[in-house]
């Protein structure tokens, strides 16, 4: 693949990597602000909301830019390697500063129609633990990979270069 | 209405408690861990400026640009380069060298086959010659044939001439002997008239 090839990837992949990082949870956020399931409120105050949106921004942008450094690049190259590690540190970034801005925990409030019976409030901090105890795993993967990247970098070189079967930078 | 759907949620809450209690032994440690040096890395991100992350962003898309522009990753890397410049210099030494001793052998062939017409026509000009000598041969035997044919003529003609020369002197010495006869009756002839 040559370098327009390479460029055109990338941004496709930094345009799924804004879709899904910034567009969708803003929106979701947007959307869960003032909803009502069943009269049910979720109660997500203005300086939550604005926090959660300044952080998903904020890492949603390093995400995406990563993305397009990671995915324009060749196959099984340090700088890709290199990059996918860093994404997938910057995910777990993303993903803690929803806990850490306040979206990990979402508060039902029952309201009838009279009177205010009372409110449920979930805290997901648990489940955010173990996606990031996943995360570590991928991590691990990814330095690996780099590390393997390092190491047979001949190899790889030669295999990309000669017209073996998927020797191709495809 | 609403209970219900709150028991609703209370099964989904159960059953995803479930599934965190079992995991919770093997990757809450980990969880733990990553939080651990996030919140540490987090202390470094600057909060309430995004004006900074989109500048970062931005660096680093451009970066990415640049870095795709100059190295796409298809171009084959030093060491492959100077392996194929030397496969190549190989194969054109070979390939040389096959032209070379196909040269050579089709110069072999043509010189082969001169050689050939050349003994050929050597053995047809030797063949000509021994049928010439051969000729020669029998003509030399023919006139050594004549030669003794005149010789022994010759020697004839000699023994002939000879025998003529003898006729011839015995012919002379007749006619000596008959000039002699004839003198000598003309001068008693002379005699006789004188006499008279």
């Amino acid at each position: 693949m040559g370098r327009i090839g390479n460029i055109i990837k990338g941004i496709i992949y930094m345009g799924v990597y804004i879709t899904t990082t910034m567009v969708i949870p803003f929106l979701t956020f947007t959307w869960v602000r003032e909803l009502s399931i069943l009269g049910v409120d979720i109660v997500l105050t203005q300086h939550d909301y604005e926090n959660i949106i300044f952080w998903i921004s904020a890492f949603g942008l390093l995400i995406s830019a990563t993305a397009f450094f990671n995915y324009s690049a060749p196959k099984q190259s340090i700088r890709k390697g290199t990059f996918a590690l860093i994404q997938i540190l910057l995910n777990c970034l993303y993903i803690w500063s929803y806990k850490f801005s306040g979206a990990t925990e979402i508060r039902f409030e029952i309201v009838f129609q009279i009177a205010n019976i009372g409110f449920i409030s979930i805290n997901i901090q648990n489940m955010v633990m173990l996606y990031m105890g996943v995360y570590f795993l991928t991590i691990v993967l990814k330095g690996y990979d780099l590390f393997d990247f390092v190491l047979n970098r001949k190899s790889i070189r030669e295999k990309r270069y000669k017209t073996i079967p998927g020797g191709n930078d495809l | 209405m609403i209970l219900q759907s709150v028991d609703f949620i209370q099964v989904i809450a159960d059953i995803v408690a479930a599934i965190l209690n079992t995991l919770n032994l093997f990757v809450k440690p980990l969880g733990l861990f990553m939080i651990s040096w996030m919140e540490y890395v987090l202390q470094f991100f600057p909060r309430n400026n995004l004006t900074v992350y989109i500048i970062i962003a931005i660096v680093i898309v451009i970066l990415g640009l640049i870095v795709n522009i100059i190295w796409p990753g298809n171009k084959k890397p030093g060491f492959l380069v100077k392996a194929e410049e030397v496969e190549e210099k190989i194969e054109k030494k070979a390939e040389a060298l096959d032209q070379k001793l196909g040269d050579k052998a089709r110069e072999l062939d043509e010189k082969a086959e001169v050689l050939e017409e050349d003994a050929e026509e050597l053995k047809e000009k030797a063949e000509e010659l021994e049928e010439e000598a051969e000729e020669l041969e029998e003509e030399a035997e023919e006139l050594e044939e004549e030669a003794e044919e005149l010789e022994e003529k010759a020697e004839e003609l000699e023994e002939d001439i000879n025998e003529l020369e003898e006729n011839i002197e015995e012919l002379e010495d007749d006619l000596e002997e008959l000039e002699e006869e004839a003198t000598e009756k003309d001068e008693s002839k002379t005699s006789k008239t004188e006499d008279d």
